[in-house]
């Protein structure tokens, strides 16, 4: 019986490895290789989900500086070499930029990674089942692509088209009129497959009326981009979208609301954001931490800071110890030129868009002047005297008049209390009081209704045709008469719209855009003299040269 | 080469906003490419042993050279290639020359007196003969520039460069030009000229090699009657180290708010590029370091229950002497980063043993 026993056990153990045996038959893979992976709908959902991770890592970081420090509307002076970077920021400014330049780089490889993702993702749906889902899948990331390439069609001009993956291999440049009939072309394809609903469902995604916004901004640069003028284009799909009825310019009252950390899909101006959130998601939005004035931290509640027991009154800056004060300092480096300020934001007392700007002497909240405590040589690093150590106390005030005390040739200011202060600050995107980091919650958008209606406008200036009753004048009035209490306009002039989108758009990134289609991105400001007219176009960076040897520079570079 | 290099490989990338949430999103963390094969190494060896004085002295004389070629590295790819950007490729060729030599001595070989000595010394050269990747891919790594290190106004910079005719790890950065009238630093630019604003990577020099000239090591036995000595000594000549770790430490604008380097104090307040990394951190980072030591004595007790007994005091790292102003000079060496000193290693200790040891 003992025999049979042992026998009958080592049949078990023997039918045991067998079966394990058949089991080994799947691969073991402890990573997300692209034998397991994506397989179903929400991993094919998380796999389109990264470019918009992209697009969020993009735009407000690398594309803004790319976009708006090489415009009048922004400078990131140096401060005793803070911020010198090899002249990383001085050159956006000066336009002597080259094609080393970190960030012109940082923005090519963006804009590729996005058109390399959205072909990589084409491919990947390739085994994704039939359907509508799949049909609007391919649209949405199409119109992606198309959003690329029109960034690289805005900023480099002529860029090889990359459409497939796997690659066939490395392609040589398209002319810039090539790219321009390529995202049309796309756009078209596009269109019919979107989503038309607007809301919560589809915020921060592409629908169909993001991507007539971007038909809107390609047809009114057509000139520029492909040198044929397609300004009736350009009002066909910004009526497009004015007839969905879905949007609406925001109320005077809430305009610096849609910029706040608490915007999102309710704001009915956003046409395409990307959305931020500092708690679930980093991706560089982080305009407290270069737009305010390093004094500001505690006001704004920059990064966790607090004014501790404190109340306003009593705080003094600059404290090191005593009561919990945590004064986490942004770095502010950024600010902008007075005369972009004074040629737009002065003539109107009335316009609620004043209100995003600091300038001069500056209060807590409750209305006490907020004091600074520093030395004389901390306050100035030119002070002679033989006291230099000795305590001064001053009231904060936000130079208009940014100087280059240190070394003109850097733009160097200086690293002191005086050359902190300088420039005026922009609060538009008003810092995150929550964030106890550099992220912000602040949604950054990229098209909005207001954007339509005066691009609209724009177009019938340039000679389009007028629809559906709108003038020029009767399309600007309809912003305007949602940002100032003061008499809507009786004309309006090309000049005119220019300057009202200097006022609306501040900081959201197209006023290269704009400077160029108005020929005034060669005009003297701040400390620039260049007039290059090739810098219209950016270098293609030497890393890009590097990896694909079919490019051939951009002219003059 | 890791298991996964030639397989696709996704991972997190982040969140998106899907429906009023950020949720998780995916994305193909590096390509796949099924081409890719094990690097090739082809070795030529010489050698030459020898033994004088019925073996009182001996030793080796080795050349080689060893070239390896489709080298395994992450290499950059154009994003439409990989929208990672990079590919784990067999690209390139390299090649280490080099001779070793070591000798032994039996100096001294006596009931009471023995003095063995032995010194060996080697020296390799690397050199970078090609980088062209295969042609589809369009990979030439030729001039790419790796490194980067981000300090007070140098984001942005890298201090090393991949590039034919250079060795691996060839330092690539701003030269230094001494300073201006007023206690500027200075630079020159590409074309030699001198400028107090110097661009990144358009204004880098080749600046010299990670690599020793020469390396060696000499190490001694002795032992006169009961006691033994034993030390050993070696070092390295002609490498140059990146001491990145002096250059953060040099910003001498925030002078009064933080530390600075000593070997800054001379700087001006005002010379706002003395941190900028340049030839003026490239050092010398040749080195002799008193490695061990042992000296020990054996008792003459021999009986039932002990057969040996020693007493013996071991040092370990006694001194280095060394040119490098860093904390050590034997900084961390291995792939491709090599030669930079950027607050990223510990030192060596110094060690001092004292043992008994008993055979039973």
């Amino acid at each position: 019986m003992k025999k049979y026993f042992k026998q009958f056990i080592i049949v078990i153990a023997a039918g045991l490895t067998i079966s394990s045996c058949h089991k080994i038959e799947v691969t073991p893979n402890s990573l997300y290789t692209e034998t397991v992976f994506p397989k179903t709908d929400a991993e094919f959902q998380s796999v389109m989900g990264t470019i918009y991770t992209s697009f969020r890592g993009h735009y407000s970081l690398g594309y803004w500086f790319a976009q708006e420090l090489s415009s009048d509307e922004s400078i990131l002076p140096v401060y005793g070499g803070n911020w010198f970077d090899g002249q990383g920021y001085i050159q956006l400014h000066r336009h002597d930029w080259n094609k080393d330049h970190g960030w012109i780089t940082t923005v090519w490889n963006d804009a590729n990674s996005i058109v390399g993702l959205c072909n990589q993702t084409m491919f990947i749906f390739k085994s994704a089942p039939e359907g509508d889902s799949k049909n609007t899948a391919i649209a949405e990331l199409k119109t992606l692509r198309a959003f690329a390439y029109w960034e690289l069609l805005d900023m480099y001009g002529n860029v090889p088209l990359d459409t497939l993956y796997p690659s066939p291999g490395v392609q040589a440049k398209a002319t810039r009129a090539q790219v321009f009939s390529f995202v049309e072309s796309e756009l078209k394809a596009a269109i019919p497959y979107l989503k038309t609903t607007t809301g919560s469902s589809t915020y921060g995604k592409v629908t169909k009326w993001m991507a007539h916004a971007l038909q809107a901004k390609l047809y009114l640069n057509a000139e520029v981009y492909a040198g044929t003028p397609k300004y009736n284009e350009a009002i066909a799909a910004c009526d497009a979208i004015i007839g969905s009825g879905n949007f609406a310019v925001e109320a005077r009252g809430t305009y610096l609301n849609q910029f706040s950390p608490t915007n999102g899909p309710a704001f009915k101006e956003f046409v395409f954001a990307i959305p931020y959130d500092p708690a679930t998601s980093n991706g560089y939005l982080f305009h407290g931490r270069y737009d305010l004035n390093r004094n500001l931290g505690i006001k704004y509640r920059y990064s966790g800071s607090t004014p501790g027991s404190y109340s306003f009154n009593q705080i003094i800056l600059n404290q090191t110890s005593g009561n919990g004060l945590i004064n986490a300092k942004p770095s502010g480096p950024r600010a902008t030129l007075s005369s972009f300020y004074n040629s737009y934001f002065k003539a109107d007392a009335n316009d609620i868009r004043n209100n995003q700007w600091l300038v001069g002497n500056q209060f807590w909240s409750d209305g006490s002047p907020m004091m600074v405590s520093t030395t004389k040589k901390g306050y100035d690093q030119f002070y002679a005297g033989a006291d230099g150590g000795a305590a001064i106390t001053y009231q904060l005030y936000i130079d208009s008049i940014i100087t280059a005390r240190l070394a003109p040739a850097s733009i160097d200011c200086g690293n002191d209390e005086i050359a902190w202060n300088m420039g005026i600050r922009n609060i538009k995107f008003l810092p995150d009081a929550n964030s106890s980091s550099r992220n912000q919650s602040n949604d950054a958008p990229i098209f909005r209704y207001s954007d339509i209606l005066l691009m609209k406008a724009e177009a019938i200036l340039r000679g389009g045709t007028a629809t559906s009753g709108h003038t020029a004048l009767s399309l600007t009035n309809m912003v305007r008469s949602n940002r100032s209490t003061s008499p809507a306009w009786a004309s309006v002039t090309l000049d005119d719209l220019y300057s009202e989108r200097a006022r609306e758009f501040t900081w959201e990134c197209w006023r290269r855009n704009d400077m160029i289609r108005f020929g005034k991105y060669e005009t003297a400001y701040g400390f620039k003299t260049n007039a290059d007219t090739y810098r219209r176009i950016f270098p293609i960076p030497t890393a890009a040269m590097n990896t694909n040897p079919k490019l051939i520079q951009n002219p003059g570079y | 080469m890791g298991a996964y290099n030639a397989q696709r490989l996704y991972n997190k990338s982040g969140t998106y906003y899907n429906n009023g949430v950020f949720a998780a999103s995916f994305r193909s963390s590096q390509g796949s490419n099924p081409d890719l094969q094990w690097e090739v190494t082809g070795t030529k060896n010489l050698g030459l042993d020898y033994g004088f004085l019925k073996g009182r002295i001996t030793g080796s004389i080795d050349l080689y050279e060893k070239t390896t070629t489709n080298m395994v590295f992450p290499y950059s790819v154009a994003q439409s290639i990989d929208p990672s950007g990079f590919l784990w490729l067999n690209v390139g060729k390299i090649r280490n020359r080099g001779i070793e030599f070591s000798v032994n001595v039996n100096a001294v070989n006596t009931k009471n007196f023995s003095w063995n000595s032995s010194f060996n010394l080697a020296s390799n050269k690397n050199v970078i003969l090609d980088l062209k990747g295969p042609e589809q891919y369009g990979v030439n790594a030729d001039s790419t520039y790796y490194t980067q290190l981000d300090g007070p106004g140098t984001t942005g910079s890298r201090l090393q460069i991949l590039a034919v005719g250079g060795p691996l790890g060839q330092f690539y950065s701003f030269q230094y030009a001494g300073k201006d009238a007023s206690g500027n630093s200075l630079f020159y630019k590409k074309d030699k000229t001198q400028t107090a604003n110097p661009s990144n990577i358009s204004d880098y020099h080749a600046l010299g090699s990670p690599h020793a000239k020469l390396m060696f090591g000499w190490n001694n036995n002795f032992r006169y009657k009961n006691f033994d000595l034993n030390f050993f000594v070696r070092g390295v000549l002609g490498n140059k180290i990146f001491n990145a770790t002096r250059a953060d430490l040099s910003y001498v604008v925030t002078a009064g708010q933080t530390n600075i380097s000593p070997y800054a104090t001379d700087d001006k307040r005002t010379d706002a590029r003395n941190n900028n990394f340049s030839s003026r951190y490239i050092e010398d980072g040749g080195y002799l370091r008193f490695d061990n030591a042992t000296l020990g004595y054996r008792f003459n007790i021999k009986n039932e229950y002990i057969s040996m007994l020693r007493l013996y005091a071991t040092v370990n790292n006694l001194f280095v002497i060394t040119k490098y102003k860093g904390i050590d000079p034997e900084i961390n060496q291995g792939g491709a980063s090599l030669g930079v000193d950027y607050n990223s290693f510990y030192p060596k200790t110094r060690t001092i043993l004292f043992g008994v040891s008993v055979g039973f």
